[in-house]
């Protein structure tokens, strides 16, 4: 595997323990499709979360905040309505969440924004 | 997060209005919206300002950040909110304190290095931002001297983004302005290096020239080409005196609207004489544009001189679109990006031949032209528009005599400069108190209820006016040349003698 893609491995690990941590179920990970893949499907209560993780070893390339463009987003309110159709059950809302991990001294910072869309 | 606010100016034709800047830097998906109806410079301002600040080694948030421009309903174009954008961001950033950028006023273009580039309009915005109360406006060093002119404001010159945020941190004052050895003299823009001197005979076209400079008329020389209608004109500039310091900041901000403003030079204290060629468009000469409504020819002629040479070689409807500017002293131009009004005070010059072939070289040669082509070629010059100029002259050619004559007694530009500024003088003691300061300025209903000449000197008028010759805006005419031909002569009040001259101007056939 190589650096990179073990990077971002790490990184959805960090994250789905930070949100199990704060009292969402993580549904599903890497779920694919032929449209795309969507890193963690959680449920945070009565809602549906879908969650895009981006993981940076640094800040030489822009933030990991920063690289989340509208588009991305679009396609992963979509990704989750194919995901929702083959499901039985049903939830109150949607939501499209993300977090965004930057690599510090060894240490991951974690910040994480709810709702984008 | 936090929300911070700061002061910049647009511009609406040549005013300036006051705008402000807020920035919040608050949760959501990073990135930067601008908000205020920017138009497209104004949307890439966010790339210049993201590529400023990072390459000034400043941190851009990682949030989402709003910038929004008040009053929203207000188009706001161009790239001089660069500096307030990022100032904005900055103290809603924490970088620097928010209470110390609300109250100054910001206005520069950001170069991708952090550096401030200079912008036009900065004399009109600074004026803008003056008009309440004594204001603290930075600038570009570049373009420090112009907004210097400006007599209430503190301008700040700043030359790139790191020493702003200096000031604003520490208060450390940035290099002060290079100041001029003797700053309370306006500096002069240099003479043209033409003199009235030049021109041979001609001495109804001198007197004609004399008379419009001295009261701002408007002037048509009419002629076979060769005489030196072009001469004559181009030599008015020599005559008018230096404009006064409302009136070159007047002139200026124009200047400065359109672009044209020499940089070493900011202030324009001479009038200015513009001349297009006969192929300029009505939008070139009044003004006009589809997104930024620029100062046309009549605008850049505010306070000076605008020459129309070969004016019947102008299409019809270009040269009856001055008719409005000449009447009112300002030009509206209504585009889809919004009604802007330019100032437009100017002294008009008409120059045209008797007709298009213009061949007659000797008295005996006749003219080749139809009778029919001739009165076309001149028809061009409509009725309404010849009604607006006071001062109509037909300008022969020289004798032999004049050519070869002694030309060393040949009256100077300085010479006629003086007789035109004691004229002037004269008039503006007179017009104290009232907005005008020249006889052409005077309206209509002042004239006939304040300066209306004496009954004996109103005579020659009365048969004029009976037979329908002159019409009620013919007389308002040549009342205000009367006027500044009593002034030439230094007397109180117009007599009979002016009259009949203002009336034999006005009519063409000479002095």
């Amino acid at each position: 595997m190589a650096a990179k893609d073990e990077l971002g491995r790490h990184g959805e690990e960090v994250a789905a323990r930070y949100l199990r941590d704060r009292g969402m179920r993580i549904l599903e990970r890497n779920w694919r499709c032929a449209q795309g893949e969507i890193d963690i499907i959680a449920q945070d209560g009565d809602d549906l979360v879908v969650v895009e993780v981006r993981t940076r070893s640094g800040r030489s390339h822009g933030t990991a905040l920063e690289s989340v463009r509208p588009g991305k987003l679009s396609r992963l309110r979509a990704l989750a309505a194919r995901w929702l159709a083959a499901q039985p059950c049903a939830f109150r809302t949607v939501r499209v969440d993300v977090i965004a991990l930057e690599r510090f001294a060894g240490d991951f910072a974690l910040r994480h924004v709810r709702g984008v869309m | 997060m936090a929300v911070a606010r700061t002061r910049s100016v647009a511009l609406i034709g040549v005013t300036g209005r006051i705008v402000e800047v807020e920035a919040d830097v608050g949760n959501g998906l990073a990135g930067i919206h601008l908000i205020g109806l920017p138009d497209t410079a104004l949307s890439e301002a966010r790339e210049r300002v993201r590529s400023a600040m990072v390459n000034s080694r400043f941190p851009w948030p990682d949030a989402r950040i709003t910038v929004s421009l008040f009053p929203a309903s207000l188009p706001k174009r161009g790239s001089q909110f660069d500096l307030a954008i990022a100032v904005a961001i900055l103290g809603a950033a924490g970088v620097v304190p928010p209470d110390r950028v609300s109250t100054p006023f910001f206005l520069g273009e950001l170069g991708l290095d952090g550096r401030l580039r200079p912008v036009r309009g900065i004399l009109p915005s600074v004026l803008g931002a003056a008009k309440t109360c004594e204001v603290t406006v930075v600038v570009p060093a570049a373009n420090a001297a112009e907004a210097a002119l400006v007599p209430d404001a503190k301008v700040i010159p700043v030359a790139d983004l790191r020493q702003l945020v200096g000031w604003l941190r520490d208060g450390e004052e940035p290099p002060a302005l290079a100041e001029s050895p003797d700053d309370a003299a306006i500096p002069t823009t240099e003479l043209p290096s033409v003199d009235l001197a030049d021109v041979v005979g001609q001495p109804i076209g001198r007197r004609a020239l004399e008379v419009c400079a001295a009261g701002g008329h408007n002037l048509w020389m009419l002629g076979p080409p060769g005489t030196g209608k072009t001469m004559l004109a181009e030599r008015l500039p020599t005559l008018l005196p230096d404009l006064e310091l409302d009136h070159a900041l007047e002139v200026t901000a124009i200047h400065s609207v359109a672009g044209v403003l020499p940089p070493s030079s900011p202030m324009i204290s001479r009038p200015p004489y513009v001349s297009p060629h006969h192929t300029a468009t009505a939008a070139a000469l009044v003004g006009g544009g589809s997104t930024v409504v620029r100062p046309g020819a009549v605008s850049l002629a505010h306070r000076g001189t605008l020459f129309l040479d070969e004016a019947p070689e102008f299409p019809r409807h270009v040269l009856d679109s001055l008719r409005q500017p000449l009447e009112s002293g300002q030009v509206t131009v209504a585009r889809a990006a919004g009604t802007i009004t330019f100032p437009a005070r100017f002294l008009l010059v008409l120059a045209a031949n008797p007709c298009p072939c213009s061949q007659p070289a000797t008295p005996g040669d006749a003219c080749q032209c139809t009778p029919a082509l001739r009165r076309r070629y001149l028809a061009k010059l409509s009725g309404p528009l010849l009604d607006r100029v006071d001062v109509k002259v037909t300008v022969a050619r020289s004798s032999k005599a004049e050519l070869m004559a002694d030309r060393t007694f040949v009256e100077s530009s300085k010479t006629v400069a003086e007789r035109v500024l004691n004229a002037r003088q004269r008039a503006a003691k007179r017009l104290d108190g009232t907005p005008w300061r020249t006889n052409a300025e005077i309206s209509s209903a002042a004239l006939h209820a304040d300066y209306r000449p004496c009954d004996a000197a109103m005579k020659p008028l009365s048969s004029c006016l009976e037979s329908g010759t002159l019409s009620a805006r013919g007389l308002d005419r040549v009342v205000r040349v009367a006027w500044t031909l009593a002034d030439l002569a230094d007397r109180d009040q117009p007599g009979e003698e002016e009259t009949s001259r203002a009336l034999a101007f006005w009519l063409g056939v000479g002095a």
